[in-house]
Parts: structure tokens; C-alpha cells; sequence
């Protein structure tokens, strides 16, 4: 090839359906007359750039469909004044934080008070890295992504207890307190349940991952819902999403360890959260629903397509638990973590390797295996759940909680002595 | 229907506890301030009174006076009576506290400690409740407004009028510039000799 | 010697700090501004990682020396200020204060006033404990949903409150001698639709509250309070009934002709948050119910006795009460012949269902206390007044 050969770019970048074909096309061109580390280096900055500017505007996108679904839920209409359907409104919101005051507490840690806001985006982009948006689109396919997504994941919460200590708030020290007790706990069930895929697919790439799904036309969702249910869990966990959003518990502790950020610096603290609920739901997708695979769909669609459907998809689940459920208490928080979600996901990991044991060494045909390991995947979860239903339950709880009306007695503590006499007699 | 208890059943049940304790006039049940511990709890362990909740613990300033107004409810028996301490102390009123008999009396008597002054021995945290400590005077006395270092009723008047009634008062309000271009008062913002006017 | 030991003596005095580690308990000023104070409320809690050990409230901000300026102001007068006591049950404050003028004053109701009275009273309490119960679920965490859905049903209560008197929240609407106007034509109406949709609404509140596993955890077995401290605290209301004391003013000292009406009392068994909560739930229906009853019953006749407007009571004193949304509501008042009363006092029932919160909280964690706060259910205007 010399040069840059103009019909073949105009023979495939515009092949929207494999955003790669422009970069791998400047790579080669470069590789020509070029230097290899030049032809990596501007691939990477090509994928970096595509990142962020689709993070971006998708953010902006992201927080009015927040907004206007959690208002749904509500009762509520949501934005709707700022532009056609109140869409501009995140602009709005934007201009309005960057215009107002950076407050800094005067007792605060100056330098690791300003670091975090900025900080947060390291992880938060990194992540980002190894997403496969199709079948070889992603910036870094690292044969150690899922390795490398739990690493970068897990640092995110540094930055969290440096703001939380900097600012010298109690609020902000018992929202990054609990931040940290949270994540650590939830780390564990989150590579457990990730182990459990790893070793059935054998691969620790994404991209592996979602090309086993593709080759065994099955989603990890149907052979392991209890990683996938003890993932989601633990991911909403992560995100300081409720039922688990302890570390910025609004009636509790203000809003946690950003309590003392103002203007834009709450505005990335925010940006960044939902940046990782967006891509964490994308990762959901990725894992447990197949990526970009939709049985042959991905032939007709463009992959990325595909995963962004199902990204909202997930991403609606996580608004909707976010809207319906109230918070739990920080131990009880503990308690389901390493109770319940560590001991399951645990023994899912060990029935993942005797199944794929017995899938290599029995040969087993796997349109045949796969299935029926399903039913027995499913069976399991179900009697999981079922029994932590059964023992988590303490006494207390298991009692009915009731009213009783009293018609015709009024009175002291006699009377409430005779109605709970007469309530305990009528069962 | 709640029924009132007859007072006079009620001073007897209070009388047994103490000689002279209770005694009714016009209809209305008088406790001497030194036996009301007694006799509350008297009236609250009597099986025929069971007075077992405190509805309402309040105060009025008779002027010469102050009355101490308690209504004590039976749940079971439902009645209701109503008692009186008569504090004449006007320098220093006090009267023991009931907390020890009701656990209820604690926010309520630190609300009449707060508004008109009256102190109630015994009561674990006796202080100001809506009010902050040092206040001057007690509000809901008759008399607040003639106690010293008090805030005038309307405007707050001009320098020179009247100083002792002028606002702020010394010690009342702290002293601090309103703005970090006014000049540093030294204690008293009005009333000064020389007007604003030395200081431009 | 350092600051940091200093501190630690100056905290040993009163609180003992923890041994061997040389970790200190933290004092958390919850409010005077935080979300979940419901007003300017102050709660001083000390905290031994998230065990509070010690609260204690410091209240006042909202102090608006009501009972100095009712001494200045006619009876009359003195309406409005009852709106601001309790802004949640304006209605039921209303009430209270004229019951209380009434019997200084010997005035007889005439019966259309009292169902009137009676009809907005109870609608004050479907509209209270609505906000009471959403505003509580959010304290446990819930995201504004189910406080945006009990919304719904108040915004419709206090649109008849603006039909009939103008205002939503501050009515104003009682007058010594009965109510201030007539029902208007609409609004029978709009109560029957409203009477309709309730029991629908209500049941689809149960659905998605009553067996929530989250809020089961969060709730039950918290704020724990036994009959006995809870009758020896002059706690009342939904708080003292949720202990199993069926104790209601409006069966045990009917006022407006409440023993007119069918209705029962619902009394919980633990006395925990979760009790609280369904007592209030259960009381919407018993209100739904007594309004039904009266909605057709409502007599004909005058409104308003003939009092004066600048009515001179006899010298004497009254103590009446109601059973306002949050409890034992009365207003004292002395009279000493002058057209405005010498003595203005109100029992608020918030400020004194506060008085076991300190007993309430100690042991449970950070989360549980503000549980506990919200099921109490404050109003920091009549806390403070």
C-alpha cells in the first residue's frame, strides 16, 4: 500500500457499524513511513479522543434522563422549561455551576482539597479503556481487562476518603469513612462474581468474554443470575447508588464526603458518578447480557448500538432501584455483604470450575450441557435467595407488624394491657 | 368525656401524704410549693386518682405572684385535674422540679424557666430553652419590659433618647461590625458623643 | 500538655472517652441546617463511630414569641397566629384555640359549624400524616418517591382548603363560634371524588411500603419506646397509641360532636418507628371514614355564632384540647375581662414528644436516630413558636 490509498478509506470508514476501520487505516498509513511507537501512540490518542468526546455529550444526555425518569417515577414532569423538553437543562446547570463561587472550607487541606474533583476522572476515564464497543473496538484489549477494570475501579476510592478528609467536615469524614468500609467489602463480592465468569470462559479479556458468549449463543446472565444479581448489587454499591448510597446519605450525613465542594467541583464529583454508573452498567451489559453480541443482530446493527441499548437497559434498572427502594443502614449494608453476597458468589466460583471441569475433561457437547447447567444455575440461585430470605430474617422481623383498632375502649395501661390480650387471643 | 376530678378528693388524697399539703379555694386544687413532689407523686400512685400523665405545665405572672399551672391526666379513669403552685418570690421564684416524678416535665419546665424566670430545683439541665444564655430578662413576664437591660417595645430610637432604653444593649447583642468597612465600635454602636460623622 | 489533650480532658468530665485505643467520641451537629431536621432543628449527637452515645436537641431558632404577642391581640386576632404554631395542621390549631376561647366564653356552636369543623379537621389529618409518613420514608433513605406520592393526595386536600378559605397552609379559617364561611358549592364535590380515590391510593401505598423488606430492616425494632416511659414522658398521639395505649382525645373527651361519628382507634404492639408509621397509615383510613359518614350528614343551619368580634370573656381560664395530627393540642388561656387574653398558652405536642428522643436514640446508630426523628414527626414552628 503507498500512501493513502483514498479508495479504501472511502470503502470502509464511513462502515459506521466498525468505528475501527478510520483508526486501523491511519495506523497502517502511518506504519508505512512512520515509526512503530508513533502508529500506537496516535491510535491511542485517536481512541482516547472518541472516548471522551462521546462521554461527553452523552453525560450532559445523561443526567436530563435521569432527571426526567426519576421525575416520572415521582409524579412528577421533570425538567422540561430550558430548551425543547428541558434538554438544555444540564447546559443550564452546567454554566450555572461554573459560574458560581469555588468555597473552600478555611481549615481544609488546600492541596488534597483541590486534588480530588480532578482526580476522580483518572479511574473514571480509565475505565473506559477496556469497553469493547464490538468485536475489535476497544482503545486497549488487554488480555488482563477484567484484572485491569477491578484495579482501577478499586482506586477511585482514594480519591473519595481524600476529599472526605480534606475538607475538614464531619459529614464529609463519616461519608468517606463509609465509603471506604463499603468499597473495600464489595470489592470482594465483586471479583468473585467476576471470577465466576473468568473461569468458565477461561479468558480474563472483555472482549474474550463477550466472544464466548457469542460462540456458545448463550448470555452469562442465564448460566450465572446470582453472580449477575450479586454484581449488580454490589456495583450499585460501588456507585453510592441506593438502596447503598450510605457514603452520601442525604438525610443522614448531608451528602458525604462532598459535602464542602461548591460550583463545578461538585459538578465533577457528580459528572464523574454518573460517568461510572454509565459504564458500570455498560460493563453489566458487557458481562452478563453479551456486549455487543445479540444473537446475529450484531450482522444487521452496529455492535455498539447493541450495547448501548443494553447499557440503558441496565442503566434504567439502576434508576429504578435508585427511585423505588430506601437506603440501608451501614451495617446491615456489611452484614448482606459478607453474609450473604461473599459465601454465594464463592460458591458459585466453585461450581463454575466443577462445571467447566467437567465441560473440558467429559467433552460434552455444549449445546446440550449448556443449557441444562443453566437450569441447575438458576435452580440454585433461586433456593440461594429463597434460603437468605428464610435466615435473614431475624426473629423480630419475622413477627407481623400490625395495627389493631380499638373501638369501644379507651384508656391508659390497662386498656392497653386488655387490646393486647384480646389482639394476642384472636390469632 | 373527660371528667375534672373533684379537687377535694384530690387534696385529700394529698393531704394523706402530707399534713397541709393541698388545700382547694373556688374550686381550684393549691399545693404548697415545698410538699409538690410529694404531692404529684401521691396523686400519681393513687389507685383512685391515677394521675399518671402531665398534660400541661405552664405558668401565669399574676403580677403579685406567679401561678404555676399543672394538669394532670388518668388515662384509665380518664379525668383530669388541674393544680396550682403559688410562687410569690419575685426575685427569685423557685419551685422543685417534677421531673423526677414525670419524665415529661423536663422540655416543658425548661420552657417556663426560660420565658418567665422560675427555677425549678432538682431539674437535671436547667437551662434556657428557646432563648440563649444571656438574655436579658424573661419575656413572658408582665413586667419584662421594665426589666433592666431590656429591648424596647417598637423602633429602636434615635441616639441619645433615652439611653438606657437604647438598642443595643451592652452585653445583650455581641459587638462586632456589621461589615468590614465599619469601624470597630467600641462596645455601645449608638449613643456615642461624637455622631458617625468624626469617623468619615 | 497539647491541644489534643486538652480536648480529651475537657471531654473526659462529661463523657468518658473510649478505652485503650485512644479514640474519642465525635460530637455531630445534626442541623440547625440538614435535610433531615424538618425546619431549623438542632441535634447535638455524640458518636462513637456511627453508636450515637449522647443527642441532645438545642431548639429555638424558630422562636417567635407567639404567647407574648397573643397577650397584645384580641381573641380574634389571635387566629393567625395559631395557623403559624403548626403550619402542617393549621386546621386542628384553628380549632384548638377557639375551643378554648369558646369555653371562656360560653358560646354554643351551631351544629353545621362543628361538621364543618370536623370535615376539616379530619381532611388536617389526612393531609399531616400524609406529609409525616413521605417525609419519614425519606428520612429512611427512600429517594423523594413516596413523599412526591403522599404529595399528591395533600395537594389535593389543601386545594380544598383554598376553596373554601382562600389559603392552603395558614387557613385561618375557625372562628370563635364556628367557621368563618360556608362550604362552597364545589367542594362537596371535589371531597366526594377525593373520598373515592383514597382507598385506591392508600392500598397502592401499602403495596409498595408495608412489605418493604428495606424499610422493614430500617424501621422495626428502632426508636423503641415502652407504654409506660411513653405515658411518663406526655408523649401523645400517633407515638404514645403506637405503643398499644389506645388512648384518642376524640373518644375520651369527644369535642364537635365526635362521638357522633363511627370510627376506631389503631394501636400498634412494639412502639417502634415502623408502629408509628402504621398507625399514621391506619389513621388516614379512620379519617377517610368519619369523612364519609359526614359528607352526607352535613345539617343545615348557621355557620357562626353571634360572638363578638372584640368579645370580652369573663374573667376565668380555660384548658382545651384536640387531637391535633401530632397529639394532645391545647391551648390555656386566662382571661382577666379585657378584650385580649392575659394569658395565651399552648401545649404543643411536638416539643413535648421530644422529650424521650435523647432515650430513643442512645445505642442505635446515626441512621436509626434520624429514623427516629423522622417517626416522631416534628413541626419546628410549634416547637419553638
Amino acid at each position: 500500500m503507498s500512501g493513502f490509498d483514498l479508495a479504501v478509506v472511502l470503502g470502509a470508514w464511513y462502515d459506521f457499524r466498525d468505528l475501527n476501520n478510520l483508526s486501523r487505516l491511519i495506523t497502517e498509513w502511518i506504519a508505512d513511513w512512520g515509526p512503530d511507537w508513533l502508529s500506537s501512540i496516535v491510535t491511542g490518542l485517536l481512541g482516547s479522543l472518541g472516548i471522551l468526546a462521546v462521554i461527553g455529550p452523552t453525560l450532559l444526555v445523561l443526567i436530563w434522563v435521569e432527571r426526567k425518569v426519576i421525575a416520572r417515577f415521582q409524579q412528577r414532569y421533570g425538567p422540561n422549561r430550558v430548551g425543547p423538553k428541558g434538554l438544555l437543562q444540564p447546559v443550564a446547570d452546567a454554566i450555572k455551576l461554573i459560574l458560581k463561587e469555588q468555597l473552600a472550607p478555611r481549615a481544609a487541606d488546600k492541596l488534597i482539597f483541590f486534588l480530588p474533583p480532578v482526580l476522580i476522572f483518572v479511574p473514571g476515564l480509565l475505565i473506559w479503556g477496556v469497553l469493547p464497543f464490538g468485536p475489535r473496538m476497544s482503545v486497549a484489549d488487554l488480555n488482563v481487562g477484567v484484572l485491569f477494570l477491578l484495579a482501577v475501579s478499586g482506586t477511585g476510592v482514594l480519591v473519595l476518603f481524600m476529599a472526605g478528609w480534606s475538607s475538614n467536615n464531619k459529614y464529609a469524614l463519616f461519608g468517606a469513612m463509609r465509603a471506604v468500609a463499603m468499597s473495600i467489602s464489595y470489592e470482594v463480592p465483586m471479583v468473585l462474581a467476576l471470577l465466576t465468569l473468568v473461569v468458565f470462559s477461561g479468558t480474563m479479556s472483555v472482549n474474550g468474554i463477550v466472544e464466548w458468549q457469542q460462540q456458545e449463543d448463550v448470555i452469562f446472565i442465564l448460566l450465572f443470575p446470582l453472580s449477575a444479581i450479586a454484581f449488580f448489587f454490589a456495583a450499585s454499591a460501588e456507585l453510592n447508588r441506593t438502596p447503598a448510597d450510605i457514603s452520601e446519605a442525604e438525610s443522614e450525613i448531608v451528602a458525604g464526603y462532598h459535602t464542602e465542594y461548591s460550583g463545578m467541583r461538585f459538578g465533577l464529583f457528580y459528572a464523574v458518578e454518573l460517568g461510572n454508573t454509565l459504564v458500570i452498567s455498560a460493563f453489566i451489559a458487557t458481562f452478563f447480557l453479551g456486549g455487543w453480541w445479540l444473537w446475529g443482530l450484531d450482522q444487521w446493527v452496529p455492535s455498539w448500538i447493541i450495547l448501548l441499548a443494553k447499557t440503558g437497559a441496565v442503566y434504567f434498572l439502576l434508576i429504578w432501584t435508585r427511585g423505588t427502594l430506601p437506603r440501608l443502614r451501614i451495617d446491615q449494608l456489611m452484614s448482606f455483604c459478607w453474609k450473604a453476597l461473599v459465601p454465594a458468589t464463592l460458591i458459585f466460583v466453585a461450581v463454575a470450575a466443577v462445571e467447566r471441569t467437567l465441560l473440558v475433561t467429559q467433552g460434552w457437547d455444549t449445546t446440550i450441557a449448556l443449557p441444562i447447567m443453566a437450569v441447575i444455575n438458576i435452580a440454585l440461585t433461586l433456593g440461594a435467595v429463597m434460603l437468605f430470605a428464610r435466615l435473614a430474617r431475624s426473629e423480630r422481623l419475622r413477627r407481623p407488624a400490625r395495627t389493631t383498632l380499638v373501638r369501644d375502649r379507651v384508656g391508659g395501661l390497662a386498656a392497653a394491657r386488655e387490646v393486647a390480650s384480646q389482639a394476642g387471643g384472636g390469632d | 368525656m373527660t371528667a375534672q376530678l373533684d379537687p377535694a378528693a384530690a387534696a385529700e388524697v394529698v393531704n394523706a401524704r402530707h399534713e397541709n399539703a393541698g388545700c382547694v379555694d373556688a374550686g381550684v386544687l393549691f399545693i404548697e410549693a415545698a410538699q409538690l413532689v410529694e404531692a404529684v407523686e401521691a396523686l400519681r400512685d393513687d389507685e383512685a386518682t391515677d394521675l399518671i400523665f402531665l398534660c400541661n405545665l405552664t405558668a401565669v405572672d399574676r403580677e403579685r405572684h406567679f401561678e404555676l399551672v399543672y394538669h394532670l391526666q388518668s388515662l384509665d379513669l380518664n379525668h383530669i385535674l388541674q393544680l396550682k403552685v403559688i410562687v410569690t418570690d419575685r426575685e427569685d421564684p423557685a419551685v422543685p422540679s417534677l421531673t423526677g416524678v414525670f419524665h415529661g416535665a423536663h422540655l416543658q419546665e425548661r420552657e417556663v424557666f426560660d420565658l418567665f424566670g422560675i427555677r425549678f430545683d432538682g431539674h437535671p439541665d436547667l437551662r434556657r430553652l428557646f432563648l440563649w444564655d444571656g438574655f436579658p430578662g424573661y419575656p413572658l413576664r408582665k413586667d419584662f419590659l421594665q426589666m433592666p437591660g431590656q429591648v424596647r417595645a417598637g423602633l429602636p430610637g434615635f441616639p441619645h433618647e433615652g439611653e438606657q432604653n437604647a438598642w443595643p444593649v451592652p452585653g445583650s447583642v455581641p459587638q462586632r461590625p456589621l461589615h468590614p468597612n465599619d469601624p470597630q465600635s467600641s462596645g455601645i454602636a449608638v449613643s456615642e458623643d461624637e455622631p458617625a460623622e468624626a469617623d468619615a | 500538655m497539647t491541644s489534643a489533650d486538652d480536648t480529651r480532658s475537657a471531654l473526659s468530665g462529661t463523657i468518658e472517652t473510649l478505652a485503650g485505643d485512644g479514640s474519642e467520641p465525635v460530637v455531630v451537629n445534626l442541623g440547625p441546617q440538614h435535610p433531615s431536621t424538618h425546619g431549623v432543628f438542632r441535634l447535638k449527637v455524640t458518636l462513637d463511630g456511627e453508636i450515637v452515645q449522647d443527642a441532645e436537641m438545642r431548639i429555638g431558632y424558630l422562636h417567635r414569641s407567639m404567647e407574648k404577642l397573643a397577650e397584645e391581640r384580641t381573641y380574634t386576632q389571635n387566629i393567625p397566629f395559631t395557623d403559624r404554631i403548626d403550619y402542617l395542621a393549621a386546621m386542628s390549631n384553628n380549632l384548638a384555640y377557639c375551643l378554648a376561647a369558646e369555653e371562656l366564653l360560653g358560646v354554643e356552636v351551631p351544629p353545621r359549624g362543628q361538621a364543618i369543623r370536623v370535615l376539616f379537621a379530619e381532611l388536617q389529618r389526612v393531609a399531616s400524616h400524609a406529609m409525616a409518613n413521605g417525609t419519614f420514608i425519606n428520612d429512611c433513605g427512600a429517594w423523594h418517591t413516596p413523599l412526591f406520592y403522599m404529595f399528591r393526595d395533600r395537594e389535593r386536600v389543601l386545594d380544598m382548603f383554598e376553596m373554601t378559605c382562600g389559603a392552603r397552609l395558614t387557613t385561618n379559617y375557625m372562628r370563635i363560634g364556628g367557621v368563618a364561611f360556608d362550604l362552597p358549592d364545589e367542594l362537596l364535590p371535589t371531597l366526594r371524588s377525593f373520598l373515592d380515590d383514597m382507598p385506591d391510593r392508600i392500598a397502592s401505598y401499602e403495596d409498595l411500603l408495608m412489605e418493604n423488606e428495606i424499610l422493614h430492616a430500617r424501621a422495626r425494632g428502632i426508636g423503641v419506646i415502652s407504654p409506660e416511659m411513653a405515658i411518663n414522658s406526655s408523649l401523645s398521639g400517633p407515638i404514645l397509641r403506637a405503643t398499644g395505649v389506645p388512648w384518642d382525645l376524640r373518644k375520651a373527651n369527644p369535642y364537635c360532636g365526635y362521638e357522633n361519628y363511627e370510627f376506631d382507634i389503631p394501636v400498634g404492639e412494639q412502639g417502634d418507628c415502623f408502629d408509628r408509621f402504621l398507625v399514621r397509615m391506619a389513621e388516614v383510613k379512620q379519617s377517610l371514614r368519619i369523612l364519609n359518614q359526614l359528607i352526607d350528614n352535613i345539617p343545615d343551619g348557621p355557620w357562626l355564632a353571634d360572638v363578638p368580634l372584640h368579645a370580652r370573656p369573663p374573667e376565668g381560664e380555660a384548658y382545651a384540647r384536640v387531637e391535633s395530627p401530632r397529639g394532645e393540642l391545647g391551648f390555656y388561656l386566662v382571661s382577666d375581662g379585657s378584650p385580649a387574653p392575659y394569658r395565651f398558652h399552648c401545649r404543643p405536642p411536638s416539643l413535648i414528644n421530644l422529650s424521650a428522643l435523647k432515650e430513643m436514640s442512645i445505642g442505635g446508630t446515626l441512621a436509626d436516630a434520624i429514623v427516629t426523628l423522622g417517626s416522631i414527626d416534628i413541626v419546628v414552628g410549634e416547637i419553638d413558636r
